[in-house]
Formats: structure tokens, sequence, C-alpha cells
């Protein structure tokens, strides 16, 4: 039967089922079956589709028995398959447009007008389309020289691929639309899997999809093969980025390297100094969630890394950055609060962005894979779909959004404005999220202020530094040795005593100001261990409020550095010795949580650092049985003769560990006597107070510089030697019936009941002049590590703070000598050191 | 531009010449790269240096910097000698650039003048087996005289403080 013939019967056959209902359904149903099959009519889909749909139905209605209400319905839809069928038909007499292209919606009723409307759709569309995939090109082409693709851009290609193939889809246009799907699939593939983003198929990608447009642009209707050859490379892409290994354990691409690689020190130094700030700020933030500055200062932190890490295109940690960044936004514009997790992943941020730096300087980078996880891991918190709890703390943080940093803003343009808009269409997606205003204009001028007092610091080497130092300390000899001069002494000029008087005062000034730009705040070191006690509290499963006090205390900048690894140790043992479970604390009708201080204060010409915990304190007698076990003391020692202070000071032995069990985060007994040979090494002191059940106190008694001790002066023969006054102990001189000789152990000399020995400088340091007597020179008591010696010298001359300086060669020291000095006549002293040199003797 | 001529000297096929400063120690004229030689300044108070070796005559004050200064006499096993009004301490800079480099002052009889030793003059140090032969780069034959080039970071190497403290034992 041709077709034409077909859809004649089937109109009548229609016409019959409208009149009778049930009784011509049967007929209906073979009929439009017989269509759909039929030869020719395949070619139109939608007719065949919708001749078997309504076959289906009517089936199914004559099953039901419903067919009278459903009646109407059907009538229209068969008229609707009619209508298309009698076009066809029409079409195929050569009577009108060759139908290529039948209407999107074949159930839609009117069609009138459709051809034009469709038409100006189409034409919007192309130019549309043709902007998104210039754009496309544009990014790849930011991809390609970046020479890495930044998840920004990527994502933001994705989705414009994306949008291409919904609209293909709509206009029904299906290569196109199949070429999208498979670019879309492959990038999404290419991203999970980390391989190289496929820049070359993707500009030839753009280049058909223009093509499919350009054809499009020229006649509405033109139809599309499938670019077959490039659905297969996209294919073979996506394969290969699947079966790629995942690149975990690669190290992290850093980037370096390039055009600005010589501001890169300044890149790492000041990205420190961000981190260092954020972290404590994030520190706080957990203790004290609504105080907005506290948000904004950490997010400021990220946001100039960002954009100074962009400017010398260290991809990876632009992103990471970038991410923290964002999530920090939308806890700061108030649209979620910041919870713990939140300050773990941004804690985990700043780790990574500073091991980043570290592996710029040669240290171990991040794998990809904890990179990647890390930057997903921030993402999920900052899409999460979170509200801000409607408590006035939370809506804090919100009144210092945007406006607020217009110094962090102008430092760094960001380099993804794509996904700040993104961020900003997520605010507006949620209108009920307020965000309060109020007090923007104080906050605006507290940040300024910030900016304004960062501006006037500047960096100096540190090499350059104590050349000053240098420098400055040899004007003040040379000064003095033009005062004493006995010829300038001998004139009697008034005027001129003034003026060298004057020039004397200035240089002392002038020294004073060169030393203390080498003295720095323990600010930076005491914040990283508010970041530490939040960690140890955490692991340790005790709660733990770090109080820190005199923060501002200066110190020498090589004293800071290394107080910090004695500072970690003792704060470890401190929460997880000395403070008890919170249940164990309760029990012992003490605050749940552990009271920890850390203060910095001046002392008699020393610093102070104190690590102060309410914790259970030290047990002597434990502490005693301890030594005692372990055989760090002589055996026989009996408990009573020893000072709590001497008990104390036990622990201190290596060896020494008293807790019961050994934590990964101390006790393993080496930590404190490393603590105490470092505080030594910076010739320090540490004393321990503790009472019983209420806590323990660690002082650590540091010298205010290492560039300067006090020393006293003595002499033998003809050479002058410092010994660093911290070491002595009192000095006298001997009566000969005070003074022994001991069968192998050499002379030694009663003092106030003890028996100490006697080390002759002279002999120690084999020179050839200088008192043999002892009557006629001093004896030194000198205590080194808990041991007490005597150092006989011919005299002492005097005590005075001297300048340490190395004897050139620098890299290993003399045994028993620390160093030179400089005295005021210009010539060179050696600075003993009572350590090393008492060691020496008793090892010969 | 310095790395010619520093490196030069070790190498010795390939000596290119260069401008050394000479100087008198005993009866011998000794040369030293001009470029590793900082100053030169007259004897001063030197502080003696106990646990090193005898040659390590102590340390001066250069302009607040702590130097440790060698006698070149003993080093090379030559008599000591008294300081006269020619006596001179020969600052040089030595080992690499930056951390590990130090500066050393060497005591020598006097020193004469500055010259520049192109190839043809340069000749390789006899190969007698004599200790202090590896600190010598070669020999400059002039007119009427040679000069003994010497390699002063080998001779000031030797003084590295590992050996100082094993000269103490």
């Amino acid at each position: 039967m041709s077709i034409a013939n077909e859809i004649q019967s089937l109109r009548q056959l229609i016409d019959r089922f409208a009149e009778s209902g049930s009784a011509g359904a049967a007929d209906l149903v073979r009929q439009m079956r017989g269509l759909a099959e039929h030869p020719d009519g395949k070619a139109i889909t939608e007719l065949v589709a919708v001749c078997q749909a309504t076959a289906a139905s009517i089936e199914t209605l004559l099953g039901s028995e419903q067919l009278g209400d459903a009646m109407e319905v059907v009538e229209k839809h068969l008229k609707e398959v009619l209508a298309y069928a009698e076009a066809w038909g029409a079409s195929l007499d050569g009577q009108g447009d060759p139908v290529t292209k039948p209407a999107p919606e074949p159930l839609a009723v009117d069609h009138a007008g459709d051809d034009q409307h469709y038409a100006e759709t189409v034409g919007m569309f192309v130019s549309n389309a043709l902007t998104a995939v210039s754009d496309i090109e544009e990014e790849l082409l930011s991809v390609e020289t970046a020479g890495d693709a930044l998840e920004d851009t990527v994502s933001s290609i994705r989705r414009t691929v994306h949008t291409l193939k919904a609209e293909f889809g709509v206009l029904n246009m299906l290569p196109p639309q199949k070429l999208c799907h498979q670019a879309e699939t492959t990038i999404d593939a290419v991203v999970e899997h980390g391989a190289a983003f496929p820049v070359d198929l993707m500009l030839q990608f753009g280049d058909q999809i223009k093509q499919y447009l350009e054809r499009l642009a020229a006649d509405v209707h033109a139809q599309f093969g499938d670019a077959e050859p490039m659905l297969k490379q996209f294919s073979e892409i996506e394969a290969a980025a699947k079966d790629t290994p995942a690149d975990g354990d690669e190290p992290v691409d850093l980037g370096v390297g390039g055009d600005f690689a010589d501001s890169l020190p300044d890149f790492i130094s000041e990205a420190r100094s961000h981190l260092a700030d954020a972290e404590v700020a994030i520190v706080e933030l957990s203790r004290d969630s609504g105080n907005g500055e506290n948000l904004n200062l950490t997010f400021r932190a990220f946001h100039t890394i960002k954009g100074v890490a962009g400017f010398l295109n260290l991809s990876s940690v632009v992103e990471l950055a970038h991410v923290a960044e964002t999530l920090l936004d939308g806890a700061r514009s108030g649209r979620f609060n910041f919870v713990a997790e939140d300050i773990d992943v941004v804690l985990a941020a700043g780790d990574m962005i500073t091991q980043m730096i570290g592996a710029m300087e040669g240290g171990p980078a991040p794998t990809m894979g904890e990179w990647r996880k890390l930057i997903s891991d921030i993402k999920e918190r900052s899409d999460a779909e979170r509200s801000a709890a409607p408590s006035p703390e939370a809506e804090a943080p919100a009144t210092a959004a945007a406006p607020a940093t217009p110094a962090a803003s102008d430092k760094a343009v960001s380099p993804a404005p794509a996904a700040t808009d993104k961020a900003e269409g997520e605010q507006a997606k949620k209108p009920e999220v307020i965000v309060p205003k109020k007090a923007v204009a104080p906050k605006k001028k507290k940040a300024e202020t910030q900016a304004a007092r960062v501006e006037r610091t500047i960096k100096v080497s540190t090499t350059r530094l104590d050349m000053l130092v240098d420098m400055v300390g040899e004007l003040v000899i040379a000064q003095s040795m033009v005062a004493q001069d006995p010829t300038i002494q001998n004139l009697e000029s008034q005027a001129l005593a003034r003026n060298i008087g004057q020039v004397g005062k200035i240089t002392r000034d002038l020294q004073e100001a060169a030393m203390s730009l080498r003295m720095v705040t323990v600010k930076a070191t005491f914040q990283k261990m508010a970041r530490l006690v939040r960690d140890v509290a955490g692991k340790s499963g005790k709660k733990v409020n770090l109080a820190l006090a005199g923060e501002d205390t200066e110190l020498d900048r090589n004293v800071v550095e290394q107080i910090s690894d004695p500072l970690v140790h003792m704060i470890r043992n401190a929460i997880d010795h000395g403070i008890e479970s919170p249940d164990a604390r309760l029990d012992a009708g003490k605050d749940a949580e552990g009271e920890l201080t850390l203060s910095a204060y001046h002392q008699g010409g020393s610093i102070v650092i104190e690590i102060r915990d309410d914790g259970r304190g030290l047990d002597r007698n434990k502490v005693f049985e301890k030594a005692v076990t372990k055989g760090l003391i002589p055996e026989g020692t009996s408990q009573s003769s020893l000072s709590d202070m001497e008990i104390f000071n036990m622990i201190f032995l290596p060896g020494f560990s008293t807790a019961e069990k050994v934590t990964d985060l101390s006790g393993r007994g080496v930590g404190m006597d490393v603590v105490r040979r470092n505080i030594e090494a910076l010739r320090g002191k540490i004393e321990i107070e503790s009472t019983l059940g209420e806590g323990t106190t660690f002082r650590l008694r540091l010298p205010l510089t290492l560039a300067i001790i006090d020393g006293m002066i003595v002499r033998v023969g003809k050479s002058r030697y410092v010994v660093p006054t911290l070491s002595i102990e009192q000095s006298f001189r001997p009566s000969t019936d005070d003074v022994h000789y001991v069968v192998d152990r050499g002379e030694c000399v009663h003092v106030r009941g003890a028996v100490l020995p006697i080390y002759r400088l002279k002999e120690v340091f084999d020179q050839q002049d200088g008192c043999t007597e002892l009557g006629d020179g001093i004896l030194i008591v000198v205590e080194v590590d808990g041991q007490r010696s005597c150092l006989f010298v011919d005299e002492i001359v005097g005590q005075q703070q001297v300048v340490i300086k190395s004897l050139g060669m620098s890299r290993d020291r003399i045994t028993g000598l620390s160093g030179g000095a400089i005295m005021t006549d210009g010539r060179v002293a050696l600075i003993v050191d009572v350590g090393t040199l008492v060691e020496s003797i008793l090892t010969v | 531009m310095n790395n010619t001529l520093e490196n030069a000297p070790v190498v010795d096929a390939t000596f290119g010449g260069g401008k050394f400063l000479s100087f008198q120690l005993s009866k011998e004229e000794y040369g030293i790269a001009i470029l590793k030689v900082r100053e030169i300044i007259g004897t001063v108070d030197i502080t003696s240096l106990p646990r090193t070796p005898d040659y390590v005559l102590g340390v001066v004050n250069l302009r607040g910097r702590i130097i440790p200064v060698i006698d070149l006499r003993r080093k090379f096993g030559l008599e000591p000698k008294e300081f006269t009004n020619e006596t001179c301490i020969v600052v040089v800079d030595c080992g690499e650039e930056g951390d590990s480099s130090f500066r050393v002052g060497c005591i020598v009889d006097s020193v004469s003048e500055v010259l520049t030793i192109s190839n043809e003059h340069f000749e390789e140090a006899p190969r007698c087996a004599n200790s202090s032969g590896a600190y010598i780069d070669g020999l400059a034959k002039l007119k009427d005289r040679v000069l003994i080039l010497l390699d002063i970071d080998k001779v000031i190497g030797d003084i590295d403080p590992a050996s100082l403290t094993a000269g103490a034992e």
C-alpha cells in the first residue's frame, strides 16, 4: 500500500473511532501500527513514535474500560498524528517543502508561524554559541600559556561546553549535541584523573562547533553528520585519562621559575608571615568563632598569597589559596558559620602552602594526591549547604564583608574573577541570608591603619644587619681608643673633652640602636604554640586553654629561632603529661579545661620564658623512684637529702620518662634532655617549680642576645680570656692549706665543704707565661651541668659585656673556646666555653 | 669573570695566565692569584690560639672581624723568623663563595709586586714527592727568577677546622 493510501485509511479509521468509540479502536490501532512500520514512514521518527505511543495508549484505554473519559485526549492526539501524516504524505507527493525537520515538540498544537519563530531561536542561539566558543578558545589559550590548567578555567570551559550541549539538545541537533557530550565527559575524566588537559583537541572541538554554527546560520534547517574522527579522539583521550594511574604520589608541580624567579624569596618570606598571622587568627577563631576581624585577617592572608602567587605563576599555590579563600569568604560574608571542620581544612591549607613554600627552597613537596584531596575537601566545605545560625555572633563576621578589605584587594588582582562571580551568584541565590552592613566604616578604617603600619617596615638581609652591628662595634672601640689616647687626654681643652664625650654618647646610642635592630618579639613563636596546643590537646582528648602573656618581649632573632623547638617539646609534655583528662580534672575539683600559660618577661638582664600548667604536677617520690629504677642516679642516694629542685631536675636526665604510656606526641624519654641541651646551647638555664596536684612551671632563663655575653675578663700571662659570668659561681684567692693533691684526680681545693678539681687555664691552653703559684693567682669556681670545678687564672681584670665573634674558622669550634671578643684596645680576647673545656679535660 | 682565574690554576694544562701577587718567603719568591687577595696589612697584635697547630699563630681583629693568621714559614717547614718592618699579613679569601668561604691572614716576609703571568711563562710543578708540593699550582719562569705559584685554597684548606682539632690532639 502506498503511503498516501495508508494515510487515507488512517483518517477514515480515526473518524470512525471518534464516532463509535471502542468499536473502531482495534482497527485504528492496527492501522497506526502498520503506518509506523511502513518502509517509507520510518524516515520520520516523530510520526512513527507518535503512532506507536497513541496505539499503545488506546490499547491501554480499551483494556481499562475508561475510554469515555479519555476519549477527548486521544482524539486530540490522533488529530495530531493525522496532521503529521498528511503533511508527510503531501511532501512525498512533491507538493511541499521536504520535511527534514519536524517540529521539536510533536504534541504542541499550534504550529502556526513556527518556522519563523524557529529561525529566530536558532539565530539567537548561533550568535550566543559563537561567543561561547570564542570564550572557550580564549580560556584554552590561557591554559596553554600557563602551562597548567587552573581548576577555575577548566570548570568554566566545562560549563560552557555543557551549556552548548543542552542548547543543541533543545534544538534537537543530535550530532553537535553528541560531540559536546563527549567533550564534556572527556574533560571530566581528564580532571578527575589529573591527566594533561587536551588543549589542542579542545581547540579543534571549538572549530568544529563553529563550523556547525556557521552552517546553521546559513540554513536553519541544516542537517549535520557526526564528527566521527573527533568523537574518537575524545574517547581515546578519555580512556587514556582513565587509564592514567592516578599521579597521586607525584609531587605537586610548583611551577617555580619563569620571569619572576627573582621575586620568589620575597614571596616566600611574605607568604610565611601571612600564613603565620593567619594561623594565629584561625586558632583564635576556634575559641571565638564570632570574631570577624580574625576571619578577615585569615581571608586577607590567603587572598594576598593567592594574588602574589598568581603573579608568579605558582598555579598550585594559587588554586589552593583560592579554594581556602572562597571558604573563608563564605564564612566572612555570613553565609555559614565557621565551624571546627572549616578550621581544620583551612589550617591544613595553610600547612600545605607552607610545605609548598618549603619545597621551593628544596624541601619535600606535597604529593598531587594530597593536594587534590585537600582542594576537594575544602570545596566540599564551602559548597556544603549550610546556613548561618541566626545568633548575634553569626552576624558579627558578616559586618566586615568585602568592602572592609581595600588594602588586600588592591594589592592582589584576583586571577579568577569567574569564581568570585560564582560565589556572588551563590550568595544572590540565597536571599534568606541577611548580610547586615552596619559597622562597615570603622572596620574599614582599621584595615587601613593596619596596612599603613605594615608599609613602614622594610626587609633587610641579615648579613647586612650583622655587618652594620659589626661596624658599629668597631666604632665603639675606635671611639674609646681616641678618647683614651694620652695625647688627647693631656690636652687641656674643655670643648674638646665635651665633644669627645658627646661622640661617645652618640656612639653608645648608635650601638644600642644597632643591637635593637636584631631584636624581634617572641610573638610569632608564641602564636605558633597556640596552634600546637590546639593540635596536641585535640589528639590527646584534653581541653586546654592557652593564655599568652608578654608576647611583645623582644629577644635576639637567633634566640627566638632556637627556642621554638624546646618550647614545642615542653608544651607537648605539659599537655600530654601535665594536664589531666577532663574527667580526672573534674574528680580533682578543677575546671575541666586545663589552663596553660606561656609568658615572657625580663628579669635581671635576661629574658624569662615561663610555661605554667595547672595539671597534676610533678610527684617528687615518683620522679625519684623512676630515676632509681632507670639507674640514672647513683645507688644509695637518699631521697631526703635531695631538694625538690634536685629531684625535679632528674627529668632532664637522658632516658627519663614519667609517662606511663608512650604516646605519639611525647613520652619517649628523649624530650627533656634535648630541651635542656638546646637551652644550654643558647647559654640559658631551665628551672622547674612544681606542686603536686596543682601544676608545674618551667622557667627558661635566656640571654637577651646571643651576640653579647656578660663576661669576666681574666688574664693569664699576657693573654686575656673572657669567662661567661653565667657559669661563674664565685672567685677567691686560695690559701695553700686548702689545696691538696689527690692521686689520679690532680689538684683539688676545699671550697665550703666541697672538694673541687683545679684546672689551670695556663696549662689547659698550653701557655708559656702566667702564674704557676696558686697563691699568686685567683681561683674561679665554675658550674656546668651541675658539676663544679675551679679555673686558675692570674687575675681578674674586670667585668664587661662583650660581643661574641666567630674565630673565623667557622665550621667547627675549637674545644674549650666559644669565640673571640674584641676588647676596648682593639685586641682579641678568647671566650672560654666552660662546658666543652671541662669536658675535654675529663675525656683526655 | 674571576672564574677563569680561580679555576685555571687547578687545571694545569689550561692555565690561562693572570695577575699574581708576589711575595718573599725565606729565599724563595711565591705568587698568589690576585683575586684571592683581599688586602695587605702590617703586623698587628696577634692573640695566640690554644689547641691549634703551631703554624696557626692566632687571631687578629680585622676591622671588627676576627680572622685567623697563619705563618707560611712554619706551614712550609721553614725556619721561623722574627717579624721585621717588612713583615706583612696578606689577607686572602678562601674557599667557595658563600657560607663556607673564610678569610685568613698569611704572614710573609715581604710583598714585592703584582705580576702578570702569561701562559708561556707557566710550567707545571716538578713532581717531587714533597707533601707541600700539593699546595703548588706550578712555576712561573720569569726573566731572571722563578715564582712558585701557590694554590692558596689548598694551603688554607689544610687549616680547616677539622684538621685544626686533629692537630691539637
